[in-house]
């Protein structure tokens, strides 16, 4: 587990407002990263970070150290993420009401977009990215995965098993002769 | 001993390094006789590597989560925490007990007033 993480949540708890800047600090690229491949929409993830935040900075006492705190804050973003996504008309209000930011980044999208990464993602379901990113993109052992999105192992090797599929027709697509 | 297709499954989890020891030595041990599961971890790298491509960073991500960062503490000041406000016991709180006699003594006095009053009309 990462003791630094670990203590920052700790102070968070005891409602320490510093601890909880540098928390965000450290997460946002990760949670802008995880966002964003899993629900494919930069507009939403502002949104999204602020209120993942928001809930470990009320939830931080609830927990218990049976995950690390990574798993933690991605398993919150993630139910946070199917949320905005069932719920795409709410989250697009809130959006519009929200103030430009002080400060442009002149591509927010470069950090987080790939094309050629976009290509694959494609044809899978949210399920199925969250799966692929959280194996591929942050390395994330199987048991962990099925702890971050609250599924059983089994169902984390069986969404593996059609968005490689899925993946690896689109690979075979695009090689000189392969399928169309 | 795995079958070849619970060893396939295993495969994404092979690549990124996550499985434990006696998982990657029986997935070792597989891929020295299959070569479908070869092919898989050629394409499985492949992919693992579009997911980890690094892209220029724009310069200006540093201030941008400087700026988010603000705004979100600005945010948790006008919302806190149930635990962060104060609670206090109604024992804590003699003046209420106070005004509930007030309160109380008010109610009666219309009550009977009600009742009784009519007959000093």
């Amino acid at each position: 587990m990462n003791s630094g993480e670990l203590k920052l949540l700790k102070a968070v708890a005891e409602g320490d407002k510093r601890a909880m800047a540098s928390l965000y600090e450290c997460y946002m690229p990760r949670l802008w990263r995880f966002l964003y491949r899993i629900t494919r929409d930069s507009d939403l993830i502002q949104e999204l970070t602020n209120d993942v935040m928001l809930t470990v900075w009320q939830k931080a006492e609830q927990f218990r150290q049976e995950s690390t705190v990574s798993t933690w804050i991605l398993g919150i973003a993630y139910r946070k993420a199917l949320d905005a996504i069932r719920h795409q008309k709410r989250y697009r209000n809130r959006i519009e009401q929200l103030p430009e930011p002080a400060v442009q980044v002149n591509d927010v999208n470069a950090l987080i977009v790939d094309r050629d990464l976009d290509k694959l993602l494609d044809n899978l379901t949210t399920e199925q990215r969250a799966v692929a990113e959280l194996s591929f993109g942050f390395g994330y052992s199987y048991p962990e995965i099925a702890e971050i999105l609250g599924i059983p192992v089994n169902t984390v090797k069986t969404r593996m098993y059609y968005a490689r599929k899925s993946m690896q027709a689109s690979f075979e697509g695009e090689r000189p002769g392969g399928p169309k | 001993m795995k079958s070849h297709e619970e060893v396939k499954e295993l495969l994404p989890w092979f690549v990124n390094g996550s499985l434990n020891e006696d998982e990657q030595s029986i997935v070792n041990e597989h891929l020295e006789s299959c070569d479908e599961c070869q092919r898989d971890i050629e394409q499985l790298l492949m992919i693992s590597k579009e997911f980890n491509a690094t892209v220029d960073i724009d310069d200006d991500w540093d201030d941008y989560i400087e700026v988010s960062s603000r705004n979100f503490m600005g945010k948790l000041d006008e919302s806190p925490r149930k635990q962060d406000l104060p609670v206090q016991s109604r024992s804590r709180q003699p003046w209420l007990w106070i005004s509930s006699a007030v309160d109380c003594s008010f109610i009666v006095d219309d009550l009977y007033l009600l009742t009784v009053g009519d007959a000093y009309r």
